[in-house]
């Protein structure tokens, strides 16, 4: 399941309003050369997930190692590290590394594919297909950026939402 | 006088029918249920249990596919409404190692541990915080290790595969699906039906090819085929009266047992030639049947399942034909004319010199395997089904533990107590649904974490309820009977059943009393045999089944076959037939009877030999061999009478 969510984060900056990605349906072979590449990065991020009417917010430090893996290390309201670079974690670190080279077929088994941009903004949505496993949990996801990716929210089925910044 | 005894004979034969019919069940198909007995029983069952299912692996280029496929198939069952059951009762499901953390009030631990989850960015819960502020539903859930929630898609080798599980009641159905659908059907349902249906086919080609050969040696021999009608009907007499007593006794046959009684088929024919060629056979036709039948009634003796039902058949059957030649052929009238057979002038020294050097080298190369699984070489297909499912889908081997308990409760808490000190994974049921005093101890447990931890942990509101003890019917899946649950435990040392290793061990036993049985056999017949003819002829007689049985073993591991409990069993079939060929041959007049009777029996079982089922044909080709060289041998022993 994780791995399907993993795919996400990369990137930062200002995010603009957008109509809703997901009327704007798109085949991944036209949205591959809008995407920018994606490198190694550190940087901030903070966290807030919404469950029913609560909200949980969390922040701290995003690392993106090409080729290694993402690691959290968050910092509030807890410090702990959470690592998808480990063995158990193998399948999400293949998906991260296709993603980062730019090889996609992984991910299109999975999702359909939504993209909008405005000059230099552009939205990405994934939504599980139908018949897929992770379609029982996961909702959608929306990536946000321009240059890089600013923000992403990651929607289950059981409402929970949790909306991702990374901050330079 | 002879009529009476006629109508009495058809009177009893009648009796032996109905009461046979009314005892008659379905026959018994599982190989372990032929050798096992009541102090078994669990083994059985848990044999049974563990290769109840079919495994389906479907395969696609495109991950979308695998769905469509799916779609296409029978249901799986799946534990949707389990999985509802523990999101709606969360203080209830609590994994080992948060049950100790709770115990040992190592809150703010267990509070770390659930914050680590709460906040992880890529984390998902099962059941939302507000219902389930430390999840431990996402907990007991992520931690079950589930061999039975298939449905998982992995990638290998390019393509993508997922697996479920199907009743073995399906098998029709997915075998006509796998012709439209890429799927590999794997499981013990899928090759027992695959095998039943490849050998009944090959064995309806060998009768027909039997049959039709020794209508043409009738032909050949006699010029006609009518003498084929009293032999037939002798054959059915005596089939019969050994079928129906073995049901009357034991209601419920092993298929075995049918496969094992074709040698009535053999002796049938042998008995009824005699009588056709020479009416004053009926001393020897005597001798071998009192010999045969003691023989065979000692296995009754054996302790093991199959070879008291293969006693029991065979004697009466034997008694069957001896009573039908004896009280019912000499009706038929039949005194045809026949061609005399000329027989090659056999060199005995030197078939007895490579008969023994032969075996004596045998002897040297002989290899033992137990082993259950040499007794079957899966097709083609099937195997390479196997091996790409356990690439996909690797299975740690696994042992048992049974539980028994007067009621699911108590098992449930036994089953606990003993997976609690268990240092291997293991899955039972009471991994899925815990007894209700475990729950009520959970529930205990929580509501101090709650009491003490809570208003410190959680800054979100929380859904509280008054909790309660939940039950699930899984009794299906995890019971044995109404009494003995099992424990699958994911190492094949730590439990205290390990199916292979367990029968194995069992087989070797077993083959090791039928060897014991085998020198008591003989020297049974040398003691009857005594009784009717000189010590030195008896010895003379018994000789030839002997050196043929040494020979057929040695033979086979010359062919670096290992010998197994079929390669033992078959020795009584070859004493059966062999011992035959030696009383018989002792008379001039017989020996064209012997030969034909060796010639149907030698084919029938050579063609066995080649049959894909690898139990049937080393059994054809141990017999085969054994009663070719039985042959030979009896006819250069008795090369002076004849």
């Amino acid at each position: 399941m994780k791995k399907f969510i993993l795919l996400i984060f990369l990137l930062f900056l200002n995010c603009s309003v957008f109509a809703n990605v997901f009327e704007h349906p798109q085949t991944l072979s036209n949205i591959t050369g809008q995407l920018p590449e994606l490198n190694s990065i550190t940087c901030k991020f903070r966290q807030e997930k919404t469950v029913s009417t609560a909200k949980l917010k969390s922040s701290g430090t995003f690392k993106f190692v090409k080729n290694e893996g993402v690691t959290f290390y968050t910092t509030y309201p807890t410090t702990f590290t959470t690592t998808y670079n480990s063995s158990e974690y193998k399948q999400i670190n293949d998906i991260i590394n296709a993603i980062s080279n730019k090889s996609y077929s992984k991910i299109e088994k999975a999702f359909n594919f939504y993209f909008d941009k405005t000059q230099d903004n552009w939205q990405l949505g994934l939504k599980p297909k139908s018949n897929h496993p992770s379609a029982k949990y996961l909702k959608s996801i929306e990536i946000y950026g321009k240059s890089y990716i600013n923000q992403m929210i990651i929607t289950t089925v059981n409402s929970t939402k949790t909306t991702i910044w990374f901050e330079k | 006088m002879m009529k009476k005894i006629r109508i009495i004979l058809i009177i009893v034969f009648a009796l032996l029918s109905i009461l046979g019919i009314c005892r008659l069940k379905p026959l018994e198909t599982g190989l372990l249920q032929g050798f096992l007995n009541s102090e078994h029983e669990e083994l059985i069952q848990l044999s049974d249990k563990s290769s109840s299912t079919i495994g389906v692996l479907i395969e696609s280029d495109d991950i979308d596919k695998i769905e469509e496929i799916k779609n296409n198939l029978p249901n799986s069952e799946n534990f949707d409404e389990l999985i509802e059951l523990y999101k709606s009762h969360p203080e209830n499901f609590i994994t080992p190692h948060r049950r100790s953390l709770l115990k040992n009030k190592k809150y703010n631990e267990l509070a770390q541990e659930s914050l680590e989850q709460l906040y992880n960015p890529l984390g998902i819960f099962i059941q939302t915080p507000d219902k389930d502020p430390y999840l431990f539903v996402t907990d007991y859930i992520m931690n079950l290790r589930n061999p039975y929630f298939d449905n998982e898609i992995r990638e290998f080798d390019g393509k993508y595969y997922t697996k479920i599980s199907l009743p073995a009641s399906e098998i029709k159905t997915l075998t006509n699906l796998q012709k439209k659908n890429p799927i590999y059907l794997t499981g013990t349902p899928v090759h027992a039906f695959v095998t039943s249906q490849k050998s009944a086919f090959e064995i309806n080609i060998i009768c027909i090819i039997s049959m039709f050969a020794l209508i043409l040696l009738c032909k050949k021999y006699f010029n006609s085929v009518k003498i084929l009608i009293p032999i037939a009907l002798s054959i059915i007499f005596g089939f019969g009266t050994g079928f129906f007593t073995a049901l009357a006794i034991f209601g419920k046959l092993h298929i075995l047992t049918i496969v094992f009684a074709t040698s009535l088929i053999g002796i049938s024919l042998d008995y009824s030639l005699h009588y056709v060629i020479n009416k004053d056979i009926i001393k020897n036709l005597t001798v071998s049947m009192i010999t045969t039948v003691t023989a065979f009634l000692l296995l009754t003796l054996s302790g093991i399942e199959l070879l008291k039902q293969i006693g029991v058949f065979t004697s009466f059957g034997l008694i069957g034909v001896y009573l039908f030649v004896v009280f019912f052929l000499p009706l038929f009238k039949l005194s045809p004319k026949h061609k005399t057979l000329t027989y090659p002038n056999i060199p005995t020294k030197i078939v007895f010199a490579s008969i023994i050097i032969l075996s004596v080298i045998g002897l040297f190369k002989i290899q033992i395997s137990d082993d259950i699984k040499t007794l079957y070489s899966p097709p083609k297909t099937l195997l390479n089904a196997e091996i790409l499912s356990r690439k996909v889908f690797p299975a740690p081997q696994v042992s048992f533990i049974t539980v028994k308990g007067n009621n699911i409760e108590e098992i449930l808490q036994k089953e606990e107590t003993i997976t609690d000190n268990l240092n291997s994974d293991f899955f039972s049921m009471s991994r899925l649904i815990p007894s209700q005093k475990r729950q009520e101890e959970n529930i205990k447990l929580v509501n101090e974490l709650y009491t003490n931890n809570l208003s410190s942990y959680a800054d979100f509101p929380i859904q509280k309820k008054s909790p309660a003890p939940v039950s699930f019917d899984l009794q299906n899946k995890f019971m044995l009977d109404d009494k003995t649950s099992f424990i699958i435990v994911f190492d094949k040392d730590a439990g205290d059943i390990n199916l292979t290793r367990d029968i194995s061990e069992i087989m070797k036993n077993l083959r090791l009393r039928c060897v014991k049985i085998i020198p008591i056999i003989f020297i049974m017949y040398f003691i009857l045999l005594s009784a009717f003819f000189r010590p030195k002829k008896a010895l003379k007689i018994i000789a030839s089944p002997l050196i043929a049985s040494i020979f057929a073993i040695s033979a086979i591991s010359v062919l670096g076959i290992p010998i197994n409990m079929f390669h033992i069993l078959s020795i009584f079939l070859i004493l059966g037939f062999s011992l035959d060929y030696s009383i018989f041959m002792s008379d001039q007049s017989s020996k064209d009877a012997v030969f034909i009777s060796f010639a149907s029996s030698f084919l029938s079982f050579l063609l066995l030999s080649f049959t894909s089922f690898k139990l049937i044909s080393s059994m054809g080709l141990m017999l085969s061999i054994g009663l070719m060289s039985s042959y030979i041998l009896s006819l250069t022993l008795f090369r002076d009478k004849i």
